[in-house]
């Protein structure tokens, strides 16, 4: 029986936290939307004139991988600054929980971004927002940001035990952006990359948008997606279970 | 301690003897690191070297050592932070190693220092976060927040930022964090470090009331003066050992010293301090540094009126202050820990 | 000291600024990793947007990320200065503003060279983009110019930064927004009239321009836009001077350097 009220609270700590962060506001924020406005140039005066919203909705499906990839990179990093991350271990809740609380946050800001991008393109551009299926496409923002929010737990762990880990974090922007097809159609990509997007939860989180955007069939995406973020909540319980181990036996890693 | 006496039945008693709270049989800690940035060499290195007390419910027990000594380690195994590489102990009968959640369920851990709370909440939110965390039922939060803050004495500057709080502030939230969920034991990490003297002391009233009340408190300390005001039993501890463990006047008695002399005094040189430890009965030279001028304190062991020996070789200084004294716990600790080779603490 | 001195001196300082903190295992991915990923991102894009070729993008791009190296590059160094509290030694010392502080921009310029050499080379390893070989020095030129230029931009960017808390905002921002105006990925003159004007008061954009016609064609477009980058580069540059003089006098009659 999770412990709901755990996550809620730290959800709502950290939420309020990251989103006064002057870092986090360039990457929920600014960055979404001056990317959108590229793309809605680059699709309104290119030849194959692609669907300005379909620019929106990707931008700010970027912005959501973007908070994801550096709140997590800074999760148990800046608990352990802070030195609550003493506090989270010792909690009678198993440190999963405070962790993906912290993760959910920062995948949250990412519904932020689409909600810029979404504006922008609605304010600044003319663009018509015709959602067919509201209540998928709803359904498909919720399931991204929850299985966002596992991947974040899998990656919090990975950098928390990786010393150079926030080198790796800027890496890893562009690739899943590219890899995700959420701006550029993965079929533009070489074919290697397809098998490799099937893991990464945004693939399915944009297509399952797309179409509930457009009125195709939203739900076997959205099964995937779910499919894709039991598989991170397994393996974020183990890989977070080393990080325990290590640094409470080993002590290898500092909590403090 | 005395038993606890029950009345059962017409004249008949039932002696409860109290319950140990916490034990520690033999621990040891050791950290493994590696140095050197070309050729990396491994070292092993023995933080804890087989440590053992008990302490019984409802005392404050004290675990005083110098830096470096093996405090926060110890305290950091019993808190379930860290695993002992070999040893046993339990908080109320449960093992630190393998009931790790129904120890974590049970006791609170406060630490000294400036980090542990979110700066840009207010301190009522803080203690919000952390109710829930350790879960406290949700229908009792709002009273177990407002009875902790009425604890440490902070419900007026509970909804200020506690980026804005003195370290005094910051220390008594730690103290009303470590008991939201009434855990019946308490772990405190040098909790007045850093505190001003106002501020300590009112931490320490608080912990004294706390265990008066029947909870179970274990400190760490480098503060002789702490350990001897508020624990019953001290454990001092150095290089990862417990020297001695007892009480304070038993500690006391441990050292041989009888009579302690204090000379204020400039221009004294070290040749000049040689010397004076050489003295027949001497134990101890220790000094102290105060702006232009030194004080020296003899510790020596013959109850007879070193005096006149002392200032013969103090002959060239220039004395401003010379005072005979008792004992106290502190000259015992320094005694103590000097034998072992290591500086005297502050 | 002789001005030469000065300049040597501030450029091994500020050499040392930007690689002291970088151990390759951060220095490659950042500063190679992420224009690597930049360039094949907007490629992409290009392709599937049909708007401009490949080559259009290789060379916005390949121009942006060595100016983007000179923008951080730069505001780095001052930020470490200030962060290591050497700026109020330097503005305390006798010695001549001017070659202290443009001895620090050489060994950020070398470093977007090589930054942009490698976004080139890129270019050609995996979209087979191709540099005629009469081409090659000109546009090192161009680069090299452009390079020196957005250095100026990082140095305003600096210097205002003395003032600002939080410097890499600004300059992040700054990088983003040059990706928009300034004709890397979107030709200037489809945009916004009020975007067009900001790109265009940016040495950058003058850069990418340059770059563009030095691999279409010999001719003046070139030589215009190079005097833009420059003018505009040794504005920026005066403007940070003027800040700085401006946070020195201030800073001398206010009796304190705090903002150092």
């Amino acid at each position: 029986m999770p412990p709901y009220g755990v996550i809620r609270a730290g959800w709502a700590l950290h939420l309020k936290s990251l989103s006064m962060s002057t870092f986090f506001v360039f990457v929920y924020l600014v960055m979404p939307v001056l990317l959108a406005a590229i793309a809605f140039y680059l699709f309104r005066n290119g030849a194959r004139h692609v669907s300005l919203f379909e620019g929106a909705l990707g931008t700010g499906m970027m912005g959501l991988w973007s908070t994801t990839l550096f709140g997590a990179g800074e999760a148990l990093t800046r608990a352990r600054r802070e030195g609550t991350l003493e506090l989270m271990v010792l909690a009678p809740t198993p440190l999963f929980y405070s962790v993906f609380a912290i993760t959910l946050a920062s995948a949250t800001l990412g519904l932020y971004s689409i909600a810029a991008t979404t504006l922008c393109a609605y304010l600044l551009f003319g663009v018509p927002i015709e959602i067919a299926q509201p209540g998928w496409f709803a359904a498909g923002l919720l399931v991204s940001v929850v299985s966002l929010g596992l991947l974040g737990v899998l990656l919090a762990s990975f950098f928390f035990l990786y010393r150079y880990a926030n080198a790796l974090t800027n890496l890893l922007e562009t690739p899943v952006w590219l890899l995700c097809g959420l701006l550029i159609p993965v079929a533009l990509l070489p074919g290697w990359s397809v098998p490799v997007s099937w893991i990464l939860a945004p693939t399915w989180g944009i297509e399952t948008l797309r179409a509930a955007a457009s009125g195709s069939d939203a739900v076997r995406p959205l099964l995937a997606e779910i499919g894709v973020g039991i598989a991170y909540l397994l393996l974020g319980l183990r890989v977070l279970g080393w990080v325990e181990r290590l640094a409470c036996v080993r002590a290898s890693l500092p909590l403090a | 301690m005395h038993p606890a006496r029950l009345v059962d039945g017409p004249g008949r008693h039932l002696e409860v003897t109290p319950q140990v709270a916490i034990e520690a049989h033999d621990l040891r800690r050791t950290y493994r690191t590696s140095t050197g940035t070309f050729r990396r060499r491994r070292i092993e290195i023995e933080a804890v070297r087989g440590i053992s007390f008990s302490v019984l419910t409802g005392q404050i027990f004290g675990i005083v050592g110098p830096n470096g000594a093996g405090k926060t380690t110890t305290i950091k195994m019993l808190t379930t932070l860290l695993q002992p590489t070999s040893g046993r102990a339990r908080v109320l009968g449960f093992d630190v190693v393998h009931d790790r959640q129904e120890v974590r369920r049970r006791i609170g851990y406060v630490v000294g220092g400036d980090r542990g709370l979110y700066d840009r909440l207010s301190g009522y939110d803080n203690l919000r976060y952390f109710a829930v965390l350790y879960g406290v039922p949700g229908g009792e939060q709002r009273r177990r927040i407002g009875s902790v803050l009425e604890l440490v004495g902070l419900e007026k500057r509970a909804s200020e930022r506690v980026e804005g709080y003195s370290r005094g502030m910051r220390q008594r939230l730690h103290v009303a964090r470590g008991l939201l969920h009434d855990p019946p034991v308490l772990f405190l990490d040098e909790p007045t470090i850093g505190v001003d003297p106002v501020g300590a002391r009112d931490i320490r009233q608080t912990v004294a009331a706390l265990a008066a009340a029947g909870k179970t408190v274990l400190l760490t300390t480098h503060s002789m003066i702490e350990a001897e005001t508020l624990c019953k039993r001290i454990a001092v501890i150095a290089q990862g050992r417990v020297v001695v463990a007892g009480s304070a006047a038993a500690i006391k008695d441990s050292g041989t010293a009888r009579a302690v002399t204090e000379i204020l005094a400039s221009d004294v040189s070290e040749a000049t301090l040689q010397r004076l430890r050489g003295l027949p009965g001497v134990l101890a030279v220790s000094t102290e540094v105060r702006d232009l001028t030194l004080m020296i304190r003899v510790q020596s062991t013959v109850s007879a009126d070193l005096t006149p020996a002392i200032l013969k070789q103090l002959n060239g200084a220039r004395i401003l202050n010379l005072s005979s004294r008792q004992p106290t716990l502190e000259d015992a600790y320094i005694e103590l820990v000097s034998d072992l080779g290591r500086v005297e603490p502050n | 000291m002789s001005a030469a001195r000065l300049a040597v001196t501030g450029g091994v300082l500020s050499f040392r600024a930007l690689f002291n903190w970088m151990r390759p295992g951060i220095y490659l991915p950042t500063m190679l990793g992420v224009p690597l990923f930049q360039i094949i991102l907007f490629v992409y894009l290009g392709r599937y947007s049909r708007l401009h070729d490949d080559a259009f993008y290789i060379v916005g791009n390949a121009i942006a990320v060595s100016g983007m190296a000179s923008v951080f590059g730069m505001t780095m160094v001052i930020s470490n200065e200030r962060y290591f509290g050497t700026l109020a030694s330097v503005f305390a010392s006798p010695a001549a503003r001017i070659p202290l502080f443009f001895g620090r921009v050489i060994p950020v310029a070398f470093h977007g060279l090589l930054v942009s050499a490698f976004g080139f080379l890129t270019g050609a390893a995996l979209f087979g983009f191709r540099i005629p070989a009469l081409r090659l020095l000109p546009l090192a030129g161009v680069v090299g110019l452009t390079v020196v230029a957005s250095a100026g931009v990082g140095m305003f960017l600096g210097s205002l930064g003395l003032r600002v808390r939080d410097v890499y905002f600004v300059s992040n921002v700054a990088y983003v927004l040059m990706l928009l105006v300034s004709g890397v990925n979107v030709s200037t003159g489809l945009l916004a009239p009020w975007l067009e004007a900001l790109g265009q008061a940016l040495p950058l954009t003058h850069g990418i321009a340059a770059g563009r016609a030095v691999l279409s064609g010999p001719g003046t477009p070139v030589l215009r836009e190079l005097g833009w980058t420059a003018g505009l580069g040794t504005a920026y540059a005066l403007a940070a001077y003027a800040f700085f003089r401006l946070w020195e006098i201030e800073g001398r009659r206010r009796g304190s350097f705090d903002i150092y």
